[in-house]
């Protein structure tokens, strides 16, 4: 009698997922492993609250489950997710907290600054408050993912020109803003 | 980078200060460690939705002597099927491919037999598609699952002819 035990799996995304479509759970739990916390800091940026990260995660994997036997993967994975983490995490923040808008979730997802720069980045959190929704998610894809504008063009399903735009725009608030212009100035600086 | 865009509109400015996108990443690194238990329920959410139905065969005991019972009852009902004119041709393919334990392309009463032998010689086993009634566990239950599976679906599949 021996009980299973997870091991490194060099299988690609594609090959787990047709690995699952023929029944095998432990190719699915390598996949979870792998997008796991992903998923769970992607739903944070949007709900604000860790419980409801952990819901979340657990109604995208739910979702993903439901999408088998049969299911074809035609693009990179957190492509396919990206949609429904950020739908389950907005409408859980809509149905549990009605009156929270936006700017509060993102403050508290954004949590206390500490560290060398606290001063600086205590400021940083409120003024992205400021920014729309589309801006601010467009810019933290592309800052913080480190997403190409391709990329982000595919996940959020809008044109290149369009995530160009947004992130122009995100960019020329802070810029305009003074709790974040000194970033702006510093960088003019260091070009002279 | 600064990419012209329509001429009466100023040029998309793309670029963010160093500075700003290491602030931006630190804010956002908060601890998220994801608990075990949620581990735990989404593992088994998904073992529950992925893996194939299976019947329990009643009557099970110990686990060596029990894993010789699966096997003396495996053999037994080998001796049924072949008494009955096993092989014929395959009506058991119904059940998917990781129970084809012993590779012979097709899922039968061989494949029990051959699990119900593997435990009874204490061989490790740890090829996840041996758990047939997903469990989490390897023993004498698999043997029992796939061998009443197997026998119910040839079975029935003769009583039409």
């Amino acid at each position: 009698m021996s009980r299973r035990e997870p091991a490194p799996d060099s299988r690609s995304d594609e090959d787990l997922i047709a690995a699952m479509n023929g029944g095998d759970s432990d190719a699915f739990g390598e996949l979870y492993v792998r997008h796991r916390d992903w998923v769970v800091r992607l739903a944070y940026r949007f709900t604000g609250d860790r419980d409801d990260a952990l819901d979340v995660l657990q109604e995208t994997f739910r979702y993903f489950l439901g999408k088998f036997p049969g299911f074809r993967l035609t693009a990179k994975l957190t492509t396919f997710l990206y949609p429904a983490v950020r739908n389950l995490s907005i409408g859980l923040r809509e149905k549990k907290r009605p009156l929270l808008v936006g700017d509060d979730v993102l403050e508290a997802a954004l949590g206390p600054a500490s560290g060398p720069h606290s001063r600086q980045r205590g400021e940083l959190a409120p003024a992205l408050a400021t920014l729309s929704d589309r801006h601010r998610e467009a810019l933290l894809l592309r800052f913080v993912d480190d997403l190409r504008l391709e990329e982000i063009a595919v996940r959020l399903a809008i044109p290149v020109g369009t995530v160009k735009s947004r992130i122009h725009h995100a960019l020329r608030v802070l810029r305009a803003d003074p709790r974040t212009r000194r970033y702006f100035d510093l960088q003019d600086d260091e070009k002279e | 980078m600064i990419e012209p865009t329509h001429p009466d509109r100023e040029p998309f400015d793309l670029d963010a200060p160093s500075r700003l996108i290491e602030d931006l990443r630190g804010l956002e690194g908060v601890d998220l460690e994801v608990p075990p238990a949620v581990d735990a329920a989404i593992l088994e959410e998904a073992r529950e939705r992925l893996s194939p139905p299976v019947v329990h065969l009643p009557g099970a005991g110990g686990s060596r002597r029990g894993s010789r019972r699966a096997a003396a009852a495996a053999v037994a009902v080998l001796g049924v099927a072949v008494w009955i004119g096993w092989p014929q041709p395959d009506p058991v393919a119904v059940i998917a491919d990781p129970s084809d334990v012993d590779g012979s392309g097709s899922v039968d009463i061989l494949d029990a037999f051959a699990v119900a032998r593997w435990l009874d010689e204490e061989r490790a086993i740890r090829e996840a598609r041996l758990d047939f009634n997903a469990d989490g566990v390897i023993d004498r239950r698999d043997v029992d699952a796939l061998a009443a599976a197997v026998v119910r679906v040839d079975l029935s599949g003769r009583a039409d002819r």
